[in-house]
């Protein structure tokens, strides 16, 4: 069944659904954070790295520094914890210093005398591989960081400082020194590679008499700090551990392996620690000769925190102004509307949980594409956005347009439009609440009248080309670039020539993409030599191209405010919503939603004129994902007509190809080519797939014996689990894979769970997948947790209330999180006496035990030491969910956001009909998402602006309508909240609805008139029946087997009397009792 | 555990980089003073100075009526304060945006003023060059 077949003229049913859009809220702050001078650091580096304890507390025992000047090794040594190492250690630890030549010290004095005396005061780089944990270990106390100091400082207006102020907000401040006039170092995770890291300004007078007299404050000094981490994740992509770092980087030295952590010292873990040290030193030396190479005339590596960090230096290389600046007085209404139309990528199941046979296409570099397909590139360099009414334009075009159209490149072109639609089942991307957890998921389904909403104009022609009608548009607005900025500079890709892009004569997409295919076509036939500094390059292109065609643009940076504040809202009506926030959305440098609604939509618009194809050609799809999609063999279609036809469908892409090498731009992946001895051939071999949920799904060969070869696979919801086993702890029991895990995407043992899931649908029973293939997995599952944020840190609050703060669980420090399984503590009756004696003495705060456990990566034997973090109980590790609990609904994850895809449903997934009872304006979706999975709740991430304010009438009225139904006694009861407050809410007293309570309020109404619309209709059904019994046994009869007056039930025929509720049951009893088995006799059966 | 962890020496640096790292202190320091500037351009408008520690920066107005600066090294800086002082005395207490005009107005000229015997230097070898080559050509080519 395709898309178009799923339309139904006559809807029967449509889902009430919470409807969410995103918003834009101005914070009325000019252009902060953005190009701030900032002092150049000195000549000199520290590098550091820590060893710890391996428990809870993971407290320092020792480090080794290197102190550099340039290139030169100014001096080394090694900082101890003294208390912590017997007179037999401290020996070998001082004929190390000493053979080595290393100073050896307190950490005291370390802080002091090299920390403080070198990094601070000569400002030198201070470099290290995850640095927020290697500084954690040297504070000797923390707070959560404030915005900006109690007494607003007035700083030089000649000196500019960094504002980094507010970015830091709501991280940690550390304490490193007991002194006064040293600073505290503040540190702000916001993802597994990036922290912000900064001195505080510090306190006392700081300024000579001079300055003190006019009121003057001399620079902050921020500090310069480079977690090489950090700088490899922006510069190469590299996300993994320092020895993977060096060894892409091909360091001299290299990581070495130890198992001492936490041990006895000996020789070679100090050996092994200096390695640390000398490595990452290596490893930044590397980083910053290809930072260097970039030749960036303002940028520094301390400010690159990602691949759109480049993105950014090379815009700024090119003096491309950003477009909130060119036009500061363009309308926050109209942006309000262009955030409105933003929703990511489309990710989709369509064959759930069966076994289809596939190929697997993507588009070549879907984003840029789309950026030159559409000339984005020249709002990106415009003076600002000009924009015209094309309502009628837009109407004729919509109703013109057909796919061959969209054939034509010039098409893309006129897609710069933004229109407001009165939707009729119309297929558009709709964020909702499918799960009714709370938790919005964005689906591609029909969207039932009532509410004006507006979508990109590609998202228009997407829902035709899926239901053959062109939606109701009421109002289109068609921007274009105004004018093309001055003064704007050539760049030099990596400062090569060769890769030179001038802003005026070249689309900035179009020529990156193009060296890049040059550059891997002069890879195929390089020499060894010159293969390293291609490999660079081609590298950089593809960062380049990835970091600058879409991220920039939807850039918002949330800040917590700490307390509420009134803002206005602006979204889908294009008016402002007074709303109140706790939270803050900063726009970034180059945020332009215009251009970020622009890709995605034309990106939707890609896989749904794929679509269109797929079911023109009599095929099918089993998945989407963003930029690609498996088209699906239908039954009883031979390899060969349905690879003709799949060759049909790439090649009509070609003609879209903006690229100067022609090709196919919708792509077959390698995964659907044959392999020999572990090499690609070019010849297609029947690919498999099995997808459970959007983002969920594995790709296979099956052998002639039956084997299965697993070629892709997600990781989907499985990344937070420690590994069970390791790679060569594999079950003997499942074949090893055929292909690389790199290439297949996985660890070993996801790629052991997705066999077995696949073997399980292959022998016909899907539900029932066997997970004994591995002891382990009968192990309590481990989670991985750090306490990166005061929130996650919390966690710690009563374990850590009676300790010293050097036995405390610290910020950063890395731990592993169990769940408990319920049913497993009856099996452990002292435990159980002792939890239960836990909850009744403080039932409100405490509920079920959360046990932690120490770092390890053998999370067995990790969970023999688990403890309760809030009670510090011992928690034996029976009661614990193993990885056979956690995983045995992986297989059955649900796709709610469809038809047909709950948990034991297989087969097509439907579209739903959907009607938004409620629109709630939300902000970043993305907001702290790492902490999400741990926090078991999203309302302390989530951004909600509540709803706009024709949206609460609407909810009021529904509150009305639904009281009038149940009363208000109930309906306050289902909410939850007091009659007074309902009463409130009702007379329109409480404005605006807090989100919380919206969110309630709807959800409760909601139930309730689903329910009376249940019972109307079997109200309904039971007075039909009762219609057509008397008719044929006759009134008198029919009351007589009721056994009640027949006057009574001649009030009721008529429709006189309401149907009581005792005649409703002894008209169930008759129908569905005394006359079983008759036909007419149970209509509602 | 050990017994003699509560105050153990720390083993001391050598008296020459202690000396060093003092120096980049007050350099650093310096460089501070004279804000972030690209080091390229951390040079004395006039000479070569180079070191943060003889770089000063110059009210090229004064203080009292702009904020305007340029880099000098410290003999430079004395004597463009020098002509500062035969700048025009004040009439305000807060000065009138005319007079601060004024006063950057002579403090440009001021920048200038140890640049004449330059130009009038390279007058000189200009017009001398121009006599020199009477003898081969009319005049103006």
């Amino acid at each position: 069944m395709t898309a178009s077949q799923n339309w139904s003229p006559e809807p029967i049913e449509y889902d009430l659904l919470r409807m969410s859009l995103r918003a834009y809220t101005p914070t009325g702050s000019k252009l902060s954070g953005w190009n701030q001078a900032q002092l150049s650091p000195s000549e000199w580096t520290l590098i550091f790295d820590t060893e710890t304890t391996v428990d809870a507390v993971q407290k320092l025992r020792f480090g080794i520094y290197q102190v550099r000047k340039g290139q030169e090794l100014f001096e080394a040594g090694i900082f101890v914890n003294f208390k912590m190492f017997s007179e037999w250690e401290l020996t070998i630890i001082r004929t190390f210093a000493r053979s080595n030549d290393y100073r050896l010290m307190r950490v005291a004095d370390f802080v002091e005398d090299v920390f403080f005396g070198i990094g601070y005061e000569c400002l030198a780089t201070i470099v290290g591989f995850n640095l927020p944990f290697d500084i954690s270990r040297l504070a000797i106390g923390h707070a959560i960081s404030r915005a900006t100091p109690k007494k607003k400082a007035q700083v030089s207006p000649k000196l500019p400082t960094p504002n980094l102020s507010k970015a830091l907000k709501g991280g940690f401040s550390f304490k490193l020194s007991p002194h006064k006039y040293r600073p505290r170092v503040q540190i702000r995770h916001l993802s597994s590679t990036v922290a912000l890291i900064r001195f505080t300004t510090r306190a006392g007078k700081s300024a000579g008499r001079g300055m003190r007299r006019r009121k003057l404050k001399p620079l902050p000094r921020p500090g310069y700090f480079v977690d090489v981490h950090t700088l490899a994740a922006g510069l190469t992509s590299q996300h993994g551990s320092l020895a993977s770092l060096a060894k892409f980087l091909d360091t001299d030295h290299r990581k070495l392996e130890t198992e001492s952590h936490g041990g006895p010292i000996d020789d070679n873990y100090l050996v092994y620690a200096r390695q640390d040290v000398q490595v990452t030193w290596e490893c930044y030396c590397k980083l910053l000769e290809k930072f260097v190479a970039h030749n960036f005339t303002n940028a520094l590596p301390n400010r690159i925190f990602s691949e759109a960090s480049v993105g950014k230096a090379y815009f700024e290389e090119m003096n491309i102004r950003p477009w909130r600046l060119l036009q500061p007085q363009f309308p926050d209404s109209l942006t309000g509307i262009m955030m409105s139309t933003y929703s990511g990528g489309r990710a989709e199941v369509h064959h759930r949980r069966i076994i289809s046979q596939v190929v697997y296409c993507d588009f070549l570099s879907m984003y840029p594409s789309a950026c030159t397909l559409m000339g984005l590139w020249q709002f990106v360099i415009s003076n600002g956005l000009k924009r015209r009414d094309s309502t009628k334009e837009a109407r004729k075009s919509l109703a013109d347009i057909s796919l061959q159209d969209l054939q034509r490149p010039d098409t893309w072109k006129q897609l710069a439009t933004l229109v407001q639609v009165s939707p009729d089942n119309d297929v558009f991307p709709i964020r909702a609440d499918y799960s009714g957890n709370g938790q919005d998921t964005i689906g591609r389904n029909y969207l039932g009248p009532g509410q004006v909403l507006w979508f990109t104009l590609a998202d228009c022609i997407a829902s035709k080309l899926s239901t053959g009608r062109a939606p109701k548009i009421l109002e289109a607005i068609t921007f274009t670039p105004d004018g093309i900025q001055n003064d704007l500079r050539s760049v030099d890709i990596a400062g090569n020539p060769e890769y030179r892009i001038d802003p005026y004569k070249n689309d900035f997409y179009c020529r990156v993409i193009d060296q890049r295919s040059e550059v891997k076509r002069r890879l195929k036939n390089a020499a060894i030599s010159h293969r390293v500094a291609l490999e660079g390059a081609q590298l950089t292109l593809k960062i380049l191209a990835n970091a600058t065609s879409y991220g920039n643009f939807v850039e918002l940076n949330v800040e917590d405010l700490g307390r509420r504040e009134n803002r206005n809202c602006f979204g889908y009506l294009g008016m402002p919503t007074a709303v109140s926030v706790n939270k803050s959305e900063e726009p970034g440098k180059y945020f332009h939603p215009l251009i970020a609604t622009l890709i995605t939509g034309a990106a939707r618009l890609m896989l749904a004129m794929t679509e269109r194809l797929i079911a023109d050609q009599g095929l099918d799809y089993a998945f989407c994902d963003t930029d690609s999609m498996a088209i699906a063999k239908p039954d009883g279609m031979d390899d060969a007509t349905f690879f003709a036809k799949v060759s049909n469908i790439r090649g009509w892409f070609d003609a879209l190809n903006p690229y100067a090498v022609k090709g196919p731009i919708l792509k077959a992946e390698d995964a659907n080519f044959a392999l020999r001895d572990g090499k690609r051939l070019d010849q297609i071999e029947p690919l498999y797939c099995f997808a459970i949920s959007a983002k969920r799904h594995a790709l296979f060969n099956l052998t002639g014996d039956g084997q299965i070869v697993i070629r892709k696979a997600s990781a989907h919801g499985l990344g937070h689990l420690l590994p069970p086993y390791r790679e060569h702890e594999a079950p003997v029991s499942i074949p090893a894979p055929v292909v690389p895990l790199a290439e297949i995407g996985v660890e070993r043992w996801h790629y052991d769970l997705w066999h077995q899931i696949i073997r399980a649908a292959l022998d016909g029973h899907p539900d029932q997948v066997d997970l004994d293939f591995h002891p382990n997995l009968n192990k309590p599952a481990a989670s991985r947790y750090a306490a990166t944020t005061p929130a996650l840190l919390d966690w710690f609050k009563v374990h850590n209330a009676d300790l010293a703060y050097s036995d405390q669980v610290g910020p950063f420090n890395f731990l592993l999180a169990f769940q408990v399984e319920p049913t497993a503590i009856y099996e452990f009756p002292d435990y159980e006496d002792s939890i239960a004696e836990t909850m009744l003495s403080n039932p409100k705060e405490i509920g079920w035990p959360k046990p932690i456990a120490r770092f390890s990566r053998d999370a067995g034997s990790a969970a023999d030491n688990c403890f309760d973090r809030e009670t510090g109980k011992p928690i034996p590790a029976g009661v614990l969910k193993t990885y056979k609990d956690v995983l045995g609904s992986y297989h059955l994850r649900p796709e709610q956001k469809f038809l047909n895809g709950n948990f034991q449903d297989k087969g097509i997934t439907v579209r739903r009909h959907v009607k938004p009872i409620e629109i709630r304006q939300i902000g970043k979706e993305s907001n702290r998402w790492q902490e999400r999975p741990l926090l078991n709740s999203n309302k302390a991430a989530e951004i909600d602006y509540g709803v706009s304010n024709e949206s609460q009438t609407e909810l009021i009225n529904l509150v009305r309508e639904v009281c009038e139904i149940v009363g208000q006694r109930e309906l306050s009861k289902e909410i939850g909240i007091s009659r007074q407050t309902l009463s409130k809410i009702m007379q329109g007293q409480l404005r605006p609805i807090p989100p919380e309570l919206a969110a309630l309020v709807t959800k409760a109404a909601v139930t309730i008139r689903s329910r009376a619309n249940t019972e109307n209709a079997k109200i309904a059904i039971l007075i039909s029946a009762l219609d057509t019994e008397i008719q044929i046994i006759g009134l008198s009869e029919f009351a007589s087997r009721l056994k009640i007056d027949p006057s009574n039930l001649q009030k009721i025929a008529v429709r006189k009397r309401p149907l009581s509720h005792e005649m409703q049951v002894a008209l169930d009893a008759y129908f569905e009792g005394n006359y079983k088995g008759r036909a007419r006799a149970a209509p509602f059966g | 555990m050990s017994t003699n962890d509560e105050n153990p020496a720390k083993t001391p640096r050598s008296d020459e980089k202690e000396i060093e790292l003092r120096r980049a202190r007050r350099e650093q320091g310096a460089r501070e003073r004279l804000g972030p500037i690209n080091p390229k351009h951390l040079k004395c408008l006039y000479c070569d100075v180079t070191d943060p520690l003889i770089l000063e920066k110059h009210h090229i107005a004064g203080r009292r009526y702009d904020n305007a600066t340029v880099i000098v090294c410290r003999n430079h800086h004395r004597l463009l304060s020098n002509l500062q002082r035969d700048h025009a005395a004040p009439i305000y207490e807060k000065p009138h945006p005319f007079e601060n005009m004024g006063h950057s107005l002579d403090g440009i000229a001021d920048l200038l003023e140890p640049l004449v015997p330059k130009f009038r230097e390279f007058a000189k070898r200009l017009t001398k060059a121009a006599d020199d080559n009477s003898g081969n050509s009319d005049g103006a080519t």
